[in-house]
């Protein structure tokens, strides 16, 4: 019999005292009007008991909740019925206090005194750490170069700290970083952002008034639950449900068409969507023509490598002509006209010219009807060359990609297919479409998004009534990203920084990336064939960067050149990246290593110091939902702010960053955050007053503020209004200088006046000013300037050859109702209702592997293999296995495997040597495995029962404090019994 | 469910007990077992209050014991009735078997009787539970009677027959088949209504019993050792009986002093003595049965 | 009279646990112990037309409660109101009312100090307050209501008469607890 217990490190009492107040840099802090306790560590005294609304950082979802405090220990949580979230709330929330409390959270800074993993730490004081810490980093950068500092912010707390870490570090001069974004979401957010500068695949979606809502691989109970409220009072006004996702989801389970896509061939389906649309009577053929690219003439490259291969321009077709007038064919006037994209007046056509059809004159065509498609698709004559449109291009590259082939790609039924395609084709444009972050998981992210944005478009859903809303404005204040816009603007940033920036390409981890082989399929054909891509090199989220698997490979390799020093925060990528056990490797080879967190996690281990970090429930922010949502979810900025001040010394994730750049001598602009919150939650000056807050405090006082709709401001869809042109500019090496122009000086209010009678000049826009379907910017980034079908790399029609040994088709990362990434596997109480990484099978699958339910099994790739327990489901195919992700075992010991980072994480799986997607850097998590029953069960030294949990049981506040982590954070301790 | 050794071993000494008793009334309505009914008697009592203090073990607040008799009407409340007073009926009758009053012996022994019918028949009603499929049945509290008579006839004939007194063994004897027989019965009407209960589940099913993980209690216990040999043994007692005693047990209603051979007595209570242990076995067998097929029609939460 | 109980709307639950979760906090639940749990129904079917709901059980507060009646001291009552609850200090560990449970929602905790038979009050606590229980108030998918059966206009009552409704087995003690479910095929017995 197996019994664990944790085993609490000495302590001296005596020590702790003398410590208690030696924190120096202490920021002035409204926080402390919260924590007339400090730390919830004081014995229960008064009975006094405060209610705190505040918000929920255990997921994307934000909800809103109420903290229960009695004599500063939060002792419950509660929905706030008042917002978005209707007062209710996933279990996660509940866990909240056994995180504040849980013994394996670090409440003061730690240095390692023993080797890297050895789990030896001692107490030290947080100007022993900064300083260290200064000296270290200023060592390396002064002797290396400072590039050869890697860092790192993850999913983990919130957006406004990522913010206060990248400006930290990008001042510094370090560029590289496992990233987040190359991991979700930012794909879909940069593809979006560079076609029409806007997100809305992820969130945007109008449920409240659609009649048909498309779920791509996304769980309702991922996160953000009410968005489920949003999607079932759809269903039951009659809209329908579509759920694309190779398992029976609980999604699926609620959608009224289930289509069980073969894992990776999403473009085929999207495709096949987009042919049908365009050949439907429903297209969107004004907005295709008045509002996106698609009436440009695109220079087409010829086989003798003629044509510059890009959208023409005027100065491409003539001696002289100008390069912001993009050519097309006026069918109103049988003329060629141009569409200024002079928006900056750059060129001489700016001006109230700008965003205009002009004749050849240079007068403005108002009534100019551009032509979509020229004779036949077949070119038009002009000046002696015979161009096509990107209508023309998008049509012919579509058209070969049938529901047939699709079925045959997707091995889907066609009706299937063709049911869905029918029904989304009916309902829109009120429909709208929404997705998750596993089509990520992929190397053809960019391509993929922009596939799906061309079908939003040309269904002619965006910016209807139930169909995809773009944006949060006008809601409330600005935007997080306010906080480097603003001093980069204001011309304060300094001077390591531009340098960085100006010499990115010899800087950037992802210098020699961008080459790639990979499998296309032949457009005319459907063939795969192998091609090369050629972007020269990843540029993530705007960032000079990198991804995670480079930036391994410069720590483990030193390829491109090698990195010494690191600085991590809220992340933990040895579980949530590709190739852990090498990520181990890089970071052994550190010279410096500087983690902050919550938790010991399985990197931190391998950290030289140990920041403790705040719990986001012990900290001020403005929040607001990162999940699904229409209106007034997506329109909502709500508080979060302490149940108490953070245990033992932790301190805010974005204190930490202000405190380090004095220590650094960096100029963050903003004096703290509060100044920050303070201008973001006031707004610009075109925001309606009752939008604005006068200050943090003010906003502290109101709880929330919800914002107004579009259509109810402007009454007119938002593309009308200009907002649906793309604003920001990531391109490689200089976006991260200028990054974020979008929320520049006017808040996106094109001819904006201000009350005091100021007018507010026509918005930097793109440019051109037009939606891409035909995207010259993703052929630039390596894509190519159509959304390919790319076969993933270790698939069953990929790779044959791997067939017999790993039969099955492995995908993984599947959302789990009880854990959001790395964490709560803390949480006795997540744990409880989610006890075991598990692994789907199906159960006639199962039989001929001789696994019963509940057996654990070894998953195999010819990588790596991973353990999990079984579960027997018809949820999943008989040829797929799924498994989850992110498993780690904090009741392991750091020397047991970093606590267990190994056994079940599915990430260990997968290589990380590419391709990658040419963009965005995202890589390939699924592929081919075998499975077979680990005869010797489960790993060892895991909670097996709810009585093992009690080792994660919440400290008390005498425990607390007397557990003054002197020699480190409590450690599980394991034993078998005799 | 997981076998509950203090009912378990309750609810079988109580069957002894219960038999024990029955044996009495029947003698006493005969006239017989003049010399073996007080000893028999404490015999009842202790086994009763034996199983009473198991059970207790199964009591985790015992010392909310107070309140016990909160819900009078409850199967656990009538149990407790019907103990106390088949306690109390062993108990004046083993004092007033051993005065020479007739008549309220008499009296005494077949109120004793009727306890001894009843206490069985409570007891198993109390598990009659229509959650529990496998034993909501009339042949549960049959099965409980019907073994306790087979257990206690043993018991009560072999000790007689112990006695050496000739005359009555042949009718002690033939008592025990009767209960063996009884026995055997309802044993196997119980197990046959394991397979017919309602709401039909692999958890309750009589393949388990058959070939599945209570087979070894079921073929060993159940009918080697509940009911074959038993049965054998009886038989057996009887037969030996029948040759030492036959006109002995003839005359016994006449003057009641005959004595057999004391060969004939040591060569029926053997045979008796183990065919009562091995029906104690087979019993425990068979309540061993019982929890492993006590599942409830729907275990959402816990299984119990 | 008032029949105060919970309604479940299947269709709207999508199996987060919470509800088990939220309990609890609320009820001070020791580790392995669940008064709700949330049980996968599925998915069942012929591949790919499959279905799935899930079924979140707990006490179904029976009009006739088995548990009650078994009980030798009175600990298990059943209040005016219908909610069915343990007085623990009176409460004798005999676990008679757990057999005679037809569902397995009674435990004996033994972990805890009060070492008694733990299971849904309905959060009587709260209901007392004039408040929900602290399951239904924090669903996320609003799937699980409370009411008064007798009141029409109970959130309970109105489900029942919207939806398709089912009950678990019922084996005499008429269970109170209402599950709708539309989308698909009910696999619990009636």
């Amino acid at each position: 019999m197996r019994s664990m217990s944790l085993k609490l490190n000495r302590r001296d009492f005596l020590k702790a005292s003398a410590v208690a107040s030696a924190s120096a840099l202490v920021l002035g802090s409204a926080e402390a009007a919260f924590a007339d306790d400090p730390a919830g560590e004081a014995p229960a005294a008064s009975g006094d008991v405060k209610v705190i609304p505040s918000a929920c950082r255990q997921c994307y979802g934000r909800c809103a909740l109420l903290g229960t405090v009695e004599d500063g220990r939060l002792t419950k949580i509660e929905g706030n019925p008042d917002l978005f979230s209707e007062g209710t709330l996933c279990g996660r929330a509940f866990a909240i206090p056994q995180e504040l409390y849980n013994p394996t959270r670090i409440r003061y800074p730690q240095k390692r005194v023993g080797e890297k993993g050895s789990g030896q730490w001692k107490r030290i004081t947080w100007e022993e750490a900064y300083q260290e810490a200064a000296d270290r980093f200023t060592e390396i950068g002064e002797k290396y170069g400072w590039h050869t500092i890697a860092h790192q912010y993850g999913t983990g707390r919130d957006m406004l700290q990522f913010q206060a870490i990248n400006k930290l570090w990008l001042e510094l001069g370090s560029t590289a970083t496992f990233g987040v974004g190359n991991l979700c979401w930012v794909g879909s957010y940069f593809t979006s952002q560079r076609l029409y500068g806007d997100e809305t695949q992820y969130t945007g979606w109008d449920g409240n008034n659609t009649d048909c809502i498309l779920i791509w691989c996304r769980q309702e109970r991922s996160r953000g639950y009410y968005d489920w409220l949003t999607v079932k009072r759809a269903q039951e006004r009659g809209a329908q449900v579509i759920c694309v996702d190779p398992r029976f989801t609980c999604t699926a389970s609620k959608a009224d068409q289930w289509l069980p896509i073969r894992p990776g061939s999403d473009m085929a389906l999207v495709l096949a969507f987009i042919n049908e649309i365009m050949h439907s009577e429903k297209c969107a053929t004004d907005f295709a023509r008045y509002w996106t690219n698609a009436p440009f003439f695109i220079d087409e490259k010829d086989a003798e490598g003629n044509g510059t291969g890009y959208q023409l321009r005027q100065s491409y077709m003539m001696e002289g002509g100008n390069e912001e007038l993009y050519p097309a064919w006026d069918e109103a006037h049988d003329q060629l006209i141009y569409w200024s994209g002079d928006w900056q007046n750059s060129a001489g056509v700016g001006g109230p010219k700008a965003f205009q059809w002009l004749d050849a004159d240079g007068n403005i065509v108002a009534d100019a009807v551009p032509a979509l498609t020229t004779p036949d698709g077949k070119g038009r004559e002009i000046m002696g060359k015979t161009y096509r449109t990107a209508w023309d291009l998008l049509l012919e590259h579509v058209t070969p990609w049938t529901i047939e082939r699709a079925a045959e790609f997707c091995e889907l039924e066609p009706e299937r297919i063709k049911k869905a395609i029918d029904t989304y084709i009916a309902a829109s444009p009120h429909a709208c479409f929404t997705r998750g972050q596993k089509v990520e998981f992929s190397i053809n992210t960019s391509g993929i998004s922009q596939a799906m944005t061309i079908m939003m478009a040309l269904a002619g859903n965006f910016d209807t009534v139930g169909g995809q809303n773009i944006g949060r404005e006008p809601a409330t204040g600005y935007d997080s990203f306010m906080f480097d816009v603003v001093p980069n603007r204001e011309g304060r940033m300094g001077q390591r920084r531009k340098e960085t920036a100006m010499n990115i390409k010899k800087l950037s981890v992802c210098q020699n990336t961008g080459y790639q082989n990979i499998l296309q399929a032949d457009d005319a054909t459907g063939e795969l064939r192998e091609v090369v891509q050629n972007s020269g090199g990843q540029v993530i989220y705007g960032q000079q960067g990198g991804f995670g698997a480079v930036t391994t490979k410069a720590m483990a390799q030193g390829d491109p050149f090698q990195i010494y020093g690191y600085w991590q925060q809220t992340s933990e990528p040895i579980l949530s990246i590709e190739g852990g056990k090498e990520i181990i490797e890089g970071f052994k080879n550190l010279d410096f290593f500087v983690n902050v967190d919550i938790f010991m996690t399985p990197s931190g281990e391998l950290a030289d110091i140990i920041l403790p970090a705040a719990h986001p429930n012990e900290v001020d922010r403005v929040e607001w939902a990162h999940s699904g949502h229409g209106y007034p979810t997506s329109h909502t900025y709500l508080i979060r702010q302490p149940f108490h001040a953070p245990l033992g010394e932790a301190k805010d994730d974005m204190d930490i960053c202000f405190e380090f750049a004095k220590y650094m001598d960096v100029d963050m602009y903003w004096k703290d955050k509060y100044e920050f919150f303070d201008y973001m939650v006031k707004g610009p000056e075109t925001l309606p007053p009752q939008l604005s807050c006068e200050s943090f405090e003010d906003f502290r006082n109101r709880i929330s503020v919800t914002g107004v709709q579009m259509r109810d401001v402007k009454d007119a869809p938002k593309y009308e209004t200009g907002f649906m042109r793309k604003t920001s500019d990531f391109r490689p090496g200089f976006n991260t200088m200028y990054r974020g122009n979008k929320m520049g000086s006017v808040y996106r209010f094109p001819g904006t006046t201000t009350p005091d009678g100021k007018v507010i000049p026509a918005h930097p826009q793109s440019d051109n000013g037009k939606m891409e379907l035909w995207s010259e910017d993703l052929l630039l980034y390596g894509n190519g300037p159509l959304p390919m079908y790319i076969e993933p790399p270790i698939t069953k029609v990929s790779r044959t050859d791997l067939l017999e040994e790993y039969p099955f088709t492995l995908i993984t990362g599947g959302r789990s109702h009880a854990f959001f990434h790395t964490e709560y596997r803390n949480s006795p109480w997540m744990r409880e209702v989610h006890m075991f990484p598990t692994m789907d099978i199906n159960p006639e699958t199962a039989a001929k592997l001789g696994i019963e339910q509940d057996d654990w099994c070894w998953i195999e790739t010819y990588v790596d293999r991973i353990r999990q327990r079984a579960n027997l489901t018809n949820a999943i195919k008989p040829d797929t296995i799924h498994v989850e992700h992110d498993w780690w075992f904090p009741e392991r010991a750091a020397t047991d495997d970093l606590h267990g980072a190994l056994d079940a994480n599915c990430n260990i799986l997968f290589e990380n040597n590419g391709p990658y997607d040419p963009a965005v850097g995202t890589d390939n998590f699924g592929g081919l495995c075998k499975v077979y029953k680990a005869e010797e069960g489960a790993p060892d030294n895991i909670c097996m029962t709810s009585e093992d949990l009690r080792v994660f049981l919440p400290l008390t506040r005498e425990q607390l404090a007397q557990d003054t982590q002197e020699n480190g954070v409590t450690t599980v301790e394991t034993w078998k019994e005799a | 469910m997981a076998v509950q050794w203090p009912l378990l071993i309750f609810s079988v000494l109580l069957g002894v007990s219960s038999g024990i008793l029955v044996f009495l009334g029947v003698g006493e309505i005969k006239g017989v077992f003049k010399k073996s009914r007080s000893v028999l008697a404490i015999c009842a009592l202790v086994l009763l209050v034996i199983g009473g203090c198991a059970s207790a073990f199964h009591l985790d607040h015992i010392d909310r014991a107070l309140y016990i008799l909160g819900n009078p009407t409850s199967s656990f409340s009538r149990e407790l009735f019907a103990v106390g007073f088949a306690a109390v009926m062993a108990l004046v009758y083993a004092i007033l078997s051993r005065k020479d009053y007739p008549k309220p012996t008499k009296v005494i022994g077949i109120l004793g009787m009727v306890a001894g019918l009843v206490l069985p028949l409570v007891a198993g009603t109390s598990f009659m539970m229509a959650a529990r499929p496998a034993w909501d049945s009339f042949l549960m509290p049959l099965m409980y009677l019907g073994t306790g008579l087979g257990m206690g006839f043993a018991f009560g004939a072999a000790f007689v027959a112990g006695k050496g007194d000739g005359a009555e063994t042949g009718f002690a004897a033939k008592l025990a088949l009767v209960g063996v027989v009884v026995s055997a019965v309802v044993s196997l009407a119980y197990v046959a209504w394991i397979g017919m209960a309602p709401h039909p589940d692999p958890s309750r099913s009589v393949d388990l019993l058959f070939s599945g993980s209570l087979a070894m209690p079921f073929w060993l216990g159940v009918v080697v050792l509940g009911v074959v040999i038993p049965l054998v043994l009886a038989f057996v007692a009887l037969r030996s009986a029948g040759k030492g005693g036959s006109v002995a047990v003839a005359s016994v209603g006449a003057d009641g002093t005959a004595a057999a051979p004391a060969t004939a007595g040591l060569g029926v209570s053997a045979p008796l003595w183990m065919a009562f242990v091995c029906l104690l076995v087979g019993n425990v067998a068979l309540r061993v049965i019982m929890y492993g097929v006590a599942t409830s029609v729907e275990q959402l939460i816990y299984v119990f | 009279m008032t029949r105060y109980t919970m309604a479940i709307d299947l269709d709207s639950c999508i199996g987060c646990h919470s509800c088990a979760v939220v309990c609890k906090q609320e009820n001070n639940v020791g580790l392995g112990t669940f008064y709700s749990k949330v049980l996968t129904i599925g998915p069942s079917g012929n591949y790919p037309d499959l279905e799935m709901y899930y079924l979140p059980v707990a006490c179904q507060h029976c009009e006739n409660p088995q548990c009650v009646s078994v009980c030798p001291t009175g600990a298990s009552y059943k209040r005016e109101d219908g909610i069915v609850l343990v007085d623990h200090s009176k409460c004798v560990g005999c676990q008679y009312c757990v057999m005679a449970c037809p569902y397995g929602v009674r435990t004996y905790d033994t972990g805890k100090d009060k070492g008694a038979i733990e299971k849904c009050t309905l959060c009587a606590h709260l209901v007392d307050n004039g408040q929900k229980p602290a399951c239904v108030r924090h669903c996320p998918g609003q799937a699980r209501l409370f009411g008064d059966l007798d009141d029409p206009n109970s959130d309970v009552s109105k489900m029942i008469a919207a939806k398709k409704t089912h009950k678990l087995i019922d084996v005499g003690n008429a269970p109170s607890v209402t599950f709708g479910l539309d989308k698909c095929e009910w696999k619990g017995g009636e």
